[in-house]
């Protein structure tokens, strides 16, 4: 965990005393490379002479939006970008951005919550452990790697739906995943008229990670909601 | 056909043929009064004064006198002419009348003139008195029609008179309807008036100057209603501007105050003052939002942000939303979607609020945990929701007070769904019935 301590993250705020509590917010949590810029140019020369592992941009800016400077960003930088917004404040622009590594965050914000989500962006982007990529369930362990079941020495392939929404289960686990979060996951935006299609697959995924897959132990039901993976550690 | 100028198109078609009927009868009064020679009657009939003349003429002896010589009026004359053609008596006798008459010249005189002087003839027993009367004083003119004339007479007059009245009905309705159609447009322009519409009516015809005050109004209320527009904008985008300044220092006061109340530098005392700090802050970040929708919602009546938003969806999420976040087993629910499908035209993010503070209601006003039940099905192109608790119900007074905007941020949660539900084209009703229903209506598109 402590590689992720010292990635250079940079934060992009016209005001000072924003930036000044976040980065004092950032150092007491450990993390020590820290950058800050007021404006969009100065953004431009920092990541100019520094690979910068993530970005904290407000969307405000004296010289430019944050929207702007995100493209500028993505012609030189892959890193994770948080955007950092006023409730109603093009909120579809920041929604239609949500894909991949970026997230945004609502201001005013508890610094926890940024920083739970600092964390878990660098986490996404930069560390690959096993742990990740595989995880136990009673007897079994679901290996995400090669999208597969283990259990007593015998491998259960995944098939490609089953794979995406177990992963996105596993992403949200204990927690109620929405049958539309599902089959957006699984069948794009369009995904009305899959809802029974879901079920056969939530079917299928239980005869092959539960023992006993019609009194399930980990895939659970929420009726009407959806369903929820439940796991050990918690 | 608008009732008002309907009335008015009738009254005016009455009044028309009123006026043309009287018009028709004065006419004929007219005629005949025109026909009445008031000089060329009596005392100056001239049969009357030949009548006085005969009985006045006394034959004795040879000799012919007038016993009353005022019979004959002044200027005029009379001579006696007995069988032979010669005149026997005269009075007042001018000098260009000849003393003898042959029988061409009396079937001459009887009807026209005697050397220009108009002349009448009375036959008498000694011979014929004519009198005359000065020159130019009367035009004769000889009259004559046919028998089948006369016996058509009282049909022709009849004809003229059904004529004269369908041509008066026929103009009459052809004014009226003139009249309807100027009276229509101009019902219609205040009619839109009335709606606030934009109105311009052609300035020409009997109306125009009724046409130019309505068109003047329609541009007065326009003007207004910009001026009103921008002034709420303005305010709108004022409170929308201090809402979105107040945010950056709202977050440098939460994160120093969370990092304060973390430190181990300063006592637990302090610490304690310092999760205040972040907690009152957490709820000025509340009032800003709600202050900021609120305002959104008051004065911008049209939905900038409007994309097809699927109903079951969004309650769904709301719900797992509050289950994930550890909402207690004291709470079930219960759900019966009939159409997955529904889908209406709306701002997402305005719904979830919506749907959110109607579940959360449910939720905070019942403690002691309740039964919360939300059924959705499809009617005539309307998505219909019922979201019902079988808590403890609302005061009353909610309910009346239900689309009013309370003057503090306490109890604002169920007017803003219910502006949000109106803003969204759709009718939301609330009642205690065994707990809280609130039932919604919202318009279906079609996909």
């Amino acid at each position: 965990m402590n590689e992720l301590k010292n990635k250079k993250i940079l934060i992009v705020d016209d005001e000072k005393g924003l930036l000044d509590m976040i980065k004092d917010i950032l150092l007491s949590d450990g993390f020590y490379n820290i950058y800050t810029a007021q404006n969009c140019s100065e953004t431009m020369d920092i990541i100019k002479q520094q690979p910068i592992a993530l970005f904290v941009l407000d969307v405000n800016l004296p010289d430019g939006d944050g929207f702007s400077l995100f493209d500028d960003i993505r012609k030189i930088s892959k890193a994770p970008v948080i955007f950092l917004t006023a409730r109603g404040e093009a909120d579809d622009k920041i929604k239609g951005l949500g894909l991949g590594a970026d997230d945004y965050i609502v201001k005013p914000f508890l610094t926890e919550e940024l920083l739970l989500r600092i964390t878990a962006l660098l986490r996404r982007t930069y560390v690959k452990t096993d742990k990740e990529s595989s995880f136990m369930l009673s007897d079994r362990t679901v290996d995400l790697e090669n999208a597969q079941v283990i259990y007593d020495d015998n491998k259960i392939q995944l098939t490609a739906k089953e794979f995406i929404l177990l992963k996105k289960l596993w992403e949200n686990k204990n927690k109620i995943v929405t049958n539309d979060a599902l089959c957006m996951a699984a069948w794009g935006d369009d995904y009305y008229g899959y809802e029974n299609t879901l079920m056969v697959h939530i079917r299928r995924i239980r005869e092959k990670i539960e023992k006993n897959p019609s009194n399930p132990m980990h895939l659970i039901t929420a009726k009407g909601l959806g369903y929820k993976l439940v796991t050990e550690d918690e | 056909m608008n009732k008002t100028v309907f009335k008015i198109f009738i009254c005016f078609i009455l009044l028309s043929a009123f006026i043309s009927t009287t018009l028709l009868c004065i006419n004929f009064a007219g005629m005949a009064f025109l026909q009445s020679d008031t000089n060329n009657n009596y005392p100056y009939n001239e049969r009357y004064v030949l009548e006085q003349i005969s009985k006045n003429i006394i034959i004795s002896d040879n000799q012919i006198r007038l016993e009353n010589k005022s019979v004959i009026p002044d200027n005029n004359w009379c001579i006696l002419v007995n069988g032979d053609g010669n005149v026997i008596w005269g009075h007042n006798k001018p000098d260009d009348i000849p003393d003898h008459y042959t029988i061409n010249d009396i079937a001459r005189l009887t009807r026209w003139y005697l050397n220009d002087y108009p002349v009448y003839v009375r036959t008498e027993e000694y011979g014929l008195l004519i009198l005359g009367t000065p020159k130019n004083s009367v035009g004769k003119y000889e009259l004559r029609y046919s028998m089948a004339w006369f016996e058509s007479l009282p049909q022709r007059i009849l004809i003229i008179i059904t004529v004269n009245l369908i041509l008066a009905a026929f103009l009459a309705c052809i004014f009226g309807i003139v009249l309807y159609r100027r009276l229509r447009t101009l019902t219609l322009g205040i009619k839109d008036l009335r709606q606030e519409k934009k109105v311009y009516l052609k300035e020409t015809g009997i109306f125009k100057e009724i046409s130019k005050s309505i068109n003047e109004t329609s541009e007065s209320i326009e003007r207004k209603n910009e001026a009103l527009l921008s002034r709420d904008n303005a305010r709108s985008n004022w409170i929308a501007g201090v809402s979105h300044d107040i945010r950056t220092p709202l977050s440098i006061i939460m994160g120093y105050s969370e990092a304060l109340a973390r430190s181990v530098d300063i006592s637990k005392e302090n610490q304690t003052k310092a999760k205040m700090i972040t907690a009152q802050s957490i709820k000025i970040k509340k009032l800003v939002d709600d202050l900021n929708l609120i305002s959104s919602l008051e004065y911008d009546m049209q939905l900038s942000k409007k994309k097809p938003v699927r109903i079951c969806l969004i309650i769904r999420s709301i719900l797992t939303d509050l289950i994930n976040n550890g909402l207690s087993e004291k709470y079930k629910i219960n759900l019966d979607f009939q159409y997955e499908k529904a889908v209406i035209m709306g701002d997402e993010m305005l719904l979830e609020r919506a749907f959110f503070n109607l579940i959360n209601n449910s939720i905070v006003h019942n403690e002691q945990g309740c039964k919360i039940e939300i059924s959705e099905y499809m009617y005539n192109d309307s998505v219909y929701i019922r979201i019902s608790d079988n808590g403890r119900g609302v005061s009353d007074e909610v309910i009346q007070n239900i689309s009013q905007i309370p003057k503090t941020a306490h109890g604002l949660g169920l007017p803003m769904a219910y502006r949000i539900i109106c803003v969204h084209g759709g009718k939301m009703t609330a009642e205690n019935n065994n707990g809280f229903t609130v039932k919604i209506i919202l318009p279906q598109i079609n996909e």
